[in-house]
């Protein structure tokens, strides 16, 4: 049954592959949604069917696709006896994430066949798209750390080429490459990752009793790996201790953080919301991207759980990205700008919670936040096109006009901001609930001061969380409809179905999604993906993360109300609140930082290319192509020359067989 | 005398030589292309007293069925091969072998 999941990972990329075949654009957009939509009905088969079978090991399916063995086995070294597998493995955790990005993913790509349909890359969106689900659903079926990696870097690759879909545009490039090289430095941290592991437990691994089925033990398997830090951290592997556990849990974490773009690596998320394709962007901020990083944390979680240190800098570095986010996305008048300082936000809060050891809440909350943001996202990209602007202030009158989108617009920035019942409700109490809690799995905790701080920022978040959507959203629905030069007000009406249905799926979704995770139930959400483990969070601290929500997030919805309807003013703050609406100027303070350094040594090297490089690789194919002239002189063309050079060369090699077997050349081993 | 392997053997060894001589000195196509011919025949000659003389185990007409095959590919290749020298001939008007060299390099 749980074979399944090799059909869920490969029809994606059944889809990538078939659309190449139709002629039409549209026949391949459609084969596409298909082959996602079939991904989506076999993962929530496989999901029913581990929601029914909680207790089950993890299931783990590999192709070994390149063996290494040096022959003998010399253990502490660097070499041991060493397989590469990529494979699929299907626990809770990679259960719930496959229906989610194949659910996301599809509503994407339906909402994309009517919001691309005048591109002239129309056919290149949806093969890209394919294949970037095709690489998430691998990534997060990911048996080991290798395949995982190989399918972190595919993504990387699959989202340039999506952020550049209209490259033509300077800064569609410019957005595509800044995060391309942004996220690089977290690769290279899994790379260093690998590296490090392998090193130190590769030997250690491979001297274990290996796995059913297995020739050998899988050094980067997760769930070996699982089993086996107590034991590094207890100092029973040869060669490592508790420093590689840190350092392995840094290089991961930073990892985690410039997919998730959490602070500091935040700058390409909102390049990514002004340029990209709406479509893209609402892959990318909930299920894909971002989802990676936070899905890389929650696989290596044992190894986190093993170097408490790095949870409370984990924690620590999810609230400095929750607060700043927040109240950057409040200084914000650009609706694609306030999305993406708001992921960063929700994002920081899904890493405050696995920092907390609230694991269960932390998955819980990428879930809700995955349906929320994809409706925010999408209906603003249906109103920026009616309005024809990215301005918040410059819309308006949208509940009258646009019901279905505006409504789906209020569930999301409801659901978001966590207001009561909505999904975004049970998620946020829940990390509350988590950190006032404040115990690890393994029955660790962070330090009271840490405590603290992470109370009062998931406070403060929260408050903040509940404005600027619902501010948004009373000035985009209310009031009338802009009057400015230039303004089509026919313009402003429901986009097709194509584009209004799946929004409204998703908004379903945004609403009642939370329900799965009402704590105290006998199976909740929490409970299923910690695998039947004993629940988190006792009942007194979710109850008063509960009421501890409702009552910032219904304050926060008041206060924006207030906003908008002008009986709160807002001071302007002078520089700092310019400096907050240009996002603290992280991105220049990067830019300027690559001008001084890089940009001063790359003419430098571009000149060693030329003159040196370049010369002596010129030299080099000269000196082949006079070689070639020099014989071509020899190549008479005569038939009679060419026959007997023939006959010549056989007769040759006729009397060396000849002598050979009858013994008369010595250099040639008689066989027998 | 008894005639065996050898002979067969020796006999194939001229053929293939007067072959292949016919193959270095004749100047005109054709009779580079009748050169081949005869080198092919003994080789097929070679194949089929082998098999005759040879592995028992074989089924007696395994060698027969090669060099029946041989003489069909053999009669195909001719066709081809004479389409290809009347078209020479009608291009150039010669066929000697002196005068066509454009497969110089």
């Amino acid at each position: 049954m749980y074979n399944l999941a090799w059909a869920v990972v490969l029809l994606p990329l059944g889809g990538f592959i078939f659309a190449f075949l139709p002629e039409s654009p549209r026949r391949a957009a459609q084969v596409c949604v298909a082959f996602t939509g079939f991904a989506l009905v076999v993962s929530l088969v496989l999901l029913g069917y581990r929601l029914g079978h909680v207790h089950d090991n993890p299931y783990v399916s590999t192709i070994t696709f390149w063996t290494f063995d040096p022959g003998q086995k010399i253990q502490g070294g660097f070499i041991s006896d060493f397989h590469l597998q990529i494979g699929v493995a299907v626990d809770a955790l990679s259960a719930v994430m496959l229906a989610l990005v194949s659910f996301v993913s599809l509503m994407v790509q339906v909402y994309a066949t009517g919001f691309m349909r005048r591109d002239d890359g129309y056919t290149r969106h949806f093969t890209t798209l394919a294949l970037a689900t095709f690489a998430m659903l691998a990534l997060v079926a990911s048996p080991n750390l290798f395949a995982l990696w190989v399918f972190w870097e595919v993504l990387g690759g699959c989202f340039y080429l999506l952020v550049g879909h209209w490259w033509q545009r300077p800064e569609a490039a410019r957005a595509a490459r800044r995060m391309f090289l942004i996220t690089r430095v977290g690769d290279l941290a899994l790379l260093l990752a690998l590296v490090v592991l392998y090193d130190k437990l590769a030997a250690h691994v491979a001297s274990l009793p290996a796995a059913p089925g297995q020739p050998v033990n899988d050094p980067y398997n997760f769930f070996t790996l699982q089993r086996e830090w107590p034991a590094l951290m207890a100092g029973h592997v040869t060669g490592s201790g508790p420093r590689t556990a840190i350092l392995l849990a840094l290089l991961v974490l930073l990892a985690a953080l410039a997919k998730t773009a959490l602070v500091p690596f935040h700058t390409w998320l909102v390049g990514l919301f002004e340029e990209a394709p709406a479509p893209v962007v609402a892959l990318a901020s909930t299920v894909t991207m971002t989802a990676a990083g936070v899905y890389l944390v929650a696989r290596m979680y044992p190894l986190f759980l093993a170097a408490p240190h790095v949870m409370t800098v984990m924690a620590l570095l999810g609230a400095v990205a929750a607060v700043v986010g927040a109240v950057v996305a409040l200084a914000q008048t650009d609706i694609r700008r306030l999305l993406a300082w708001s992921t960063t936000s929700q994002m920081g809060l899904v890493f405050v919670a696995l920092g907390a050891g609230a694991y269960g809440a932390g998955i819980f909350q990428l879930v809700t936040h995955a349906f929320s943001k994809a409706v925010l996202v999408l209906a603003a990209a249906s109103l920026v096109s009616a309005y024809r602007t990215t301005e918040i202030a410059e819309m308006g009158g949208a509940w009258r006009h646009m019901r279905t989108t505006s409504r789906a617009l209020l569930v999301g920035a409801a659901g978001s901001a966590g207001i009561l019942l909505l999904s975004g409700f049970w998620s946020i109490s829940a990390i509350t609930g988590g950190v006032l809690h404040n115990t690890f799995p393994n029955h660790g905790h962070v330090g009271a001061v840490v405590q603290a701080i992470l109370v009062a920022a998931v406070a403060v978040t929260v408050v903040l969380g509940a404005i600027y959507p619902l501010r948004m959203f009373f000035t985009v629905a209310l009031g009338e409809l802009p009057r400015r030069r230039g303004f089509q007000p026919q313009r402003v009406r429901e986009p097709g179905r194509r584009m209004s249905a799946p929004v409204s799926i998703l908004a379903v979704l945004a609403a009642v999604g939370g329900l799965i995770g009402i704590p105290q139930v006998r199976v909740t959400f929490a409970h299923f993906v910690v695998a039947g483990a004993a629940p988190q969070g006792d009942s007194a601290s979710s109850y008063i993360g509960l009421a501890i929500t409702a009552g910032l997030a219904l304050a926060g919805a008041a206060v924006a109300w207030l906003l908008h309807a002008g009986q709160l003013k807002v001071p302007s703050f002078g520089r700092l609140g310019a400096a907050l609406a240009g996002g603290l100027h992280v991105d220049r303070a990067y830019d300027l930082a690559v001008e001084n350094t890089v940009a001063r040594v790359a003419p430098l090297l571009d000149r060693v290319d030329r003159e040196v490089s370049s010369r002596v690789v010129d030299q080099l194919a000269g000196g082949v192509t006079g070689a070639a002239d020099a014989g071509r002189r020899w190549q008479l063309g005569r038939i009679d020359v060419l026959t007997l050079s023939a006959v010549a060369g056989s007769a040759v090699v006729a009397g060396a067989v000849v002598l050979g077997a009858t013994g008369h050349l010595p250099w040639v081993g008689a066989t027998r | 005398m008894d005639v065996g392997l050898d002979h067969f053997v020796g006999l194939s060894a001229v053929i293939f030589a007067v072959g292949a001589f016919g193959l270095l000195v004749r100047r005109n196509l054709i009779g580079v292309l009748m050169s081949a011919q005869v080198m092919v025949g003994a080789a097929t000659l070679a194949l089929a007293a082998f098999a005759h003389f040879g592995n028992r185990s074989l089924h007696p007409l395994s060698g027969a069925v090669f060099a029946f095959f041989v003489i069909v590919a053999g009669a195909a290749e001719v066709v081809v091969a004479i389409a290809l020298l009347l078209l020479v001939h009608r291009r150039r008007e010669t066929l000697h072998t002196d005068e066509l060299d454009d497969l110089r390099g």
